[in-house]
């Protein structure tokens, strides 16, 4: 029997457009399907392809006549095209002919049409002696954590339960971790002497074995839920949660490194996005743009890159790059189109609350964001955006609660969750943090420099200021005009605003002398 | 606004590239004449005659009176354009030929023109063997900041339970969509209004079925003015279980109706689930069988299916707290899938608690007391049916009187009694020695015929602290079983 997926497969190709009006090559495709299916070489041999479906009599010799070649390449040619086309996204399978056989392969489709993430093993154990309350501890952490990381759809994330492998060994990091799994994290769980017990937690990158974390906490013999759940988060705010964590951030770096050309396709929207996240500037805002155009075309079912899409508006928004044109009505009646279709998606309510707010819709806004806040509770990146949000609708004191309460679980965030406490401490004239945090800032291009020279001003010193600006109008990178900065991080500063403008018109007065 | 020439003869070269257009050398010739005429500002060149001699091959001699072949032939190409523009949806401009004239008119589709930077979105294929959802919301009366919130709050709600269902997929209908659900193959709407009426809100919810619009279930619902967020948590979570519920879930027999002869693709798993479906509405041992053999087949062909196999890891629980005969080793097998599938929905309180029964079975204890020890499980927005077997596991882990206590409420609460709660009732007053109550629930187990579950559980469950000390479990299963005058075997 045939699988039902390989010849409904079979049946959408033939009815599409490209194959439609073509007797030979339908003839051929359903040929090659049914013998490599029934795995039957002989018929897949030049002559018995050339004389059973190709029309030729028995005198027929394949080194005078070419047709099977021919014909085979057409339809090699032809199946990649139509995989390209908007109607391949029907086809369950995905059927290929690679060069130098005339066997098909079947590959899903579908895994090519949804923007996936990396793949996370983990492992929790307890040494070969185990008592009873380190087993109970380990099996609540494995659970908690399964739970909790399973609300992060940018990663992939495989539990292993076997008992067998729940007794701590050296090196089950290697031995247990499969081709599959881009990175591994073994928990370990042992109780001392007094009764107290040590968690420690590793993480290695599969394929170069290189340990990207290693901690261990102390939990007291009688732990609470509460202090549990400060132990998830001290893990998963640091590991995947701000900025797509160390886990995304490295994932998509060594990808990166590796050339886009060797990504798989369905990881490059989120390998592009992420590395984004960590990295924004025009151009690479500019390169994901273009990237994502071209996968929509392509895979326009693929809602991850689409929100990834909108979620550019973020950095036009706060960096003034002005790439989407769409108005921000119109994107915001996308975002709930996503929204439809993937009502879990704490990312989309997310982009929502955050165009609500572009579009001074307060109110909604925060409604939005706080639902993304319930679907995912454990993603401490939305924390921040909530918060930030909150600061720069003016309710300074709650925003800057919700980011300071954010250090607590990730002691080294990246660095633009310091631009609200920045502004947080200018706004109370607390110079010296505002300087310390200032410092903290190191994102985009040249936005470190526009920092300084906002702190510079808040304290008067214009001639500094002056300087840390020219600094970003050299950099050839950001070549906008400035103005942006006063209708969105400086909302909140009207009198920033003044002396920003001051600045401004003087440099502007001497550019034509330099 | 006018299409520039570039564009427009990248257009005409995708039109000919196409399989309509690719072999019809006199239609190219027609249309490729036609277009680069369409804007002059004469109308010479669509004279019938002119037309007939550049691009049809007739003479200086030609009459159109006489001759229809330019009307033939412009037909054709209208035919043909229409239906070029029918089958490519996307394309950004559209080239027609209206009725009565010859001249062609470009115009810029306008769906693309309104997203004119926005790549489009297309709905992702439904998969068959899933229940379909669209969720809709209308506020009657004066929308005030409150109803606003407490919609958000039962939308959220309901994605987050849902959620938890990998059978059902959710989509939630853009604010003031109204009726298009054809192209999303839903299976079901379900509308939900809300009202602000004197001190209290009403809630009320009704589904049809997407194809027929026919109202099958209705709902009316109140929640105080002043409610709290566990309250919106009860509610939903009987809306839900009503609905969704596996086991009382009035959807699913409508699903089953729905898909019980689908031939699609997809269709092992949908008669996989249709099977597993039946079984629950009638947990008998031909049915297990059924269901066993084809989610077995539906297995096979899709090994990593998620929704599939949990229905296997329900079976197998079933199979032997029913002690029905479907496979051998059950519980050892069941232990083996069911780790395996967590591998991979590491996050199913549904496979959770079935973990722990199964390992409890195994008397693998400490496994299911940890799993009682969750935070996570059983948490507020579960359905009826999850929350009904993480009871069974508290009584069976000999924590009789929390336990039963939680399932008698439970069963009360929805009005629904699965005949494990009849057998549990028994053990549970038998335990106690109240003579009174056993008598009552013998009667029950007896009508329903479920003495071969009681005998399961005395089997199987944890002893309590009470009889392992004073007699073994051997001397409960002889008790139990003259108690009900069941044979020894």
């Amino acid at each position: 029997m045939i699988d039902e997926t390989v010849t409904h497969t079979e049946s959408i190709i033939l009815e599409s457009c490209l194959f439609r009006s073509k007797p030979q090559m339908k003839r051929l495709l359903s040929y090659l399907i049914k013998h490599t299916y029934e795995n039957n070489n002989d018929a897949l041999q030049q002559r018995s392809i050339a004389v059973n479906c190709l029309g030729r009599n028995h005198l027929f010799d394949s080194a005078k006549d070419p047709i099977v070649r021919i014909e085979a390449a057409r339809l090699r040619k032809l199946l990649e095209e139509y995989y390209d086309s908007v109607e391949a996204h029907q086809a369950p399978l995905r059927v290929s002919m690679p060069k130098g056989s005339y066997h098909v392969l079947f590959s899903r489709n579908i895994e090519h049409r949804l923007s996936r993430g990396y793949s996370l093993l983990l492992l929790c154990q307890s040494p070969v002696a185990t008592n009873v309350d380190e087993l109970w501890l380990m099996i609540r952490i494995r659970q908690g954590l399964s739970y909790r990381l399973n609300h992060f759809d940018h990663l992939d994330l495989v539990v292993n339960f076997h008992p067998e492998h729940e007794i701590a060994q050296r090196g089950s990091v290697y031995f247990l971790a499969e081709e599959q799994h881009d990175y591994v994290m073994r928990l370990e769980v042992v109780q001392d002497r007094e009764g107290d017990f040590l968690v420690s937690s590793i993480v290695i990158h599969r394929l170069t074995q290189e340990i990207l974390w290693s901690h261990s906490i102390a939990l007291p013999e009688k732990y609470t839920a509460e202090g549990l759940n400060e132990f998830y988060m001290k893990l998963i705010s640091p590991l995947v949660a701000d900025s797509y964590g160390i886990l995304g951030s490295h994932w998509a770096k060594s990808l990166l490194e590796q050339g886009l050309g060797y990504v798989e396709d369905q990881h490059l929207a989120a390998v592009q996005f992420i590395n984004l996240c960590n990295n924004p500037s025009k151009l690479a805002c500019e390169a994901v743009i273009e990237f994502l155009k071209g996968r929509l075309n392509k895979y326009p079912d693929d809602f991850k890159a689409q929100s990834s899409y909108l979620a550019i508006g973020f950095f036009d928004h706060f960096l003034g790059y002005n790439l989407i044109e769409a108005s921000l009505e119109d994107r915001l009646e996308r975002c709930f189109l996503v929204a439809k279709h993937a009502p879990h998606d704490a990312s989309v309510s997310i982009l929502i609350g955050f165009y609500y707010f572009a579009l001074g819709r307060y109110d909604e806004s925060q409604m939005h964001l706080k639902n993304a806040l319930t679907l995912n509770p454990y993603n401490t990146m939305w924390h921040f955006i909530y918060g930030g949000l909150l600061f720069f609708m003016g309710k300074k004191e709650e925003g800057f609660q919700v980011i300071s309460s954010l250090y607590q679980y990730n002691k080294t965030p990246p660095g633009y969750y310091f631009i609200p406490v920045f502004f947080y401490y200018i706004g109370e004239e607390q110079w010296d943090k505002a300087f310390s945090v200032g410092s903290k800032v190191a994102f985009a291009d040249g936005l470190e420099c526009l920092v300084d020279a906002l702190a510079h001003l808040a304290i008067g010193a214009q001639e500094q200021a002056q300087k840390e600006i020219l600094k970003i109008e050299n950099n050839k990178v950001l070549q906008n005009n400035l103005h942006w900065v006063e209708n969105t991080l400086l909302v909140n500063h009207p009198d920033l605003v003044d002396q920003y403008r001051i600045v401004m018109n003087r440099l502007s007065l001497n550019k034509p002398r330099r | 606004m006018p299409i520039n020439d570039y564009e427009l003869s990248k257009e005409l070269e995708y039109l000919f590239a196409s399989y309509l257009f690719q072999n019809k050398l006199q239609m190219k010739r027609l249309l490729g004449y036609l277009i680069q005429h369409a804007n002059s500002t004469s109308d010479s060149a669509f004279d019938q005659k002119v037309i007939a001699m550049k691009c049809l091959g007739r003479g200086a001699d030609f009459d159109p009176a006489e001759n229809p072949v330019v009307r033939i032939e412009i037909g054709r190409l209208r035919k043909l354009l229409n239906r070029f523009y029918d089958e490519e949806l996307t394309r950004p401009y559209k080239i027609t030929i209206p009725l009565g004239q010859y001249r062609p008119v470009l115009s810029i589709e306008a769906t693309l023109n309104k997203h004119k930077y926005l790549p489009e979105l297309s709905p992702s294929p439904a998969n068959p063997e899933r229940l379909s959802v669209l969720l809709q919301f209308t506020t009657e009366g004066v929308d005030s900041p409150e109803l606003y919130l407490l919609r958000h709050r039962i939308r959220i709600g309901i994605t987050i339970t849902l959620g938890k269902q990998e059978a059902v997929r959710l989509l939630v209908a853009i604010p003031g969509e109204n009726g298009k659900v054809a192209a999303d193959s839903i299976d079901f709407v379900m509308r939900v209004s809300l009202a602000a009426v004197d001190a209290e809100f009403t809630l009320s919810s009704e589904v049809c079925s997407a194809q027929s619009n026919e109202v099958f279930f209705s709902d009316e619902r109140n929640l105080e003015i002043d409610y709290q967020p566990a309250d919106i948590e009860v509610l939903l979570s009987h809306l839900v279980s009503e609905l969704f519920d596996h086991e009382i879930g009035v959807l699913w027999r409508r699903w089953v109706d729905s898909r019980s002869d689908y031939k699609n693709v997809g269709a092992l798993k949908v008669a996989a689930l249709v099977q597993y479906q039946r079984y629950l509405f009638d947990e008998n041992e031909e049915n297990i069988r059924q269901a066993f053999y084809a989610i077995e087949s539906a297995l096979e062909f899709h090994p990593g299916d998620k929704i599939i196999n949990l229905a296997l890891a329900d079976v197998y629980y079933r199979a032997v707290i029913h002690n029905f005969d479907v496979v051998a080793d059950p519980i050892e097998k069941g232990l083996t899938h069911i780790r395996e599938a967590l591998r991979f929905s590491p996050a199913s309180d549904n496979l959770h608690t079935l973990h722990a029964l199964l390992a409890m079975f195994q008397q693998e204890y400490d496994y299911a007391i940890a799993s009682l020890l969750m935070d996570e499980m059983n948490a507020g927005e579960a359905c009826f049916a999850p929350k009904f077997h993480y009871h069974v596991l508290t009584c069976l882990m000999s924590d009789w009187k929390g336990g039963f206590y939680k399932l008698d409420e439970l069963c009360n609460d929805f009005a629904s009694y699965p005949k494990l709660h009849a057998v549990l009732a028994y053990i549970y007053y038998f335990l106690l020695e109240d003579k009174t109550q056993t008598l009552k629930w013998k009667q029950t187990i007896q009508i329903q015929g479920s003495v071969a579950t009681v005998q399961q559980c005395i089997k199987l469950m944890k002893l309590p602290d009470s009889w392992s000390v004073k007699a073994s479990r051997d001397d409960l299963w002889l008790l139990i079983n003259s108690d009900l005058g069941a044979m020894d075997d």
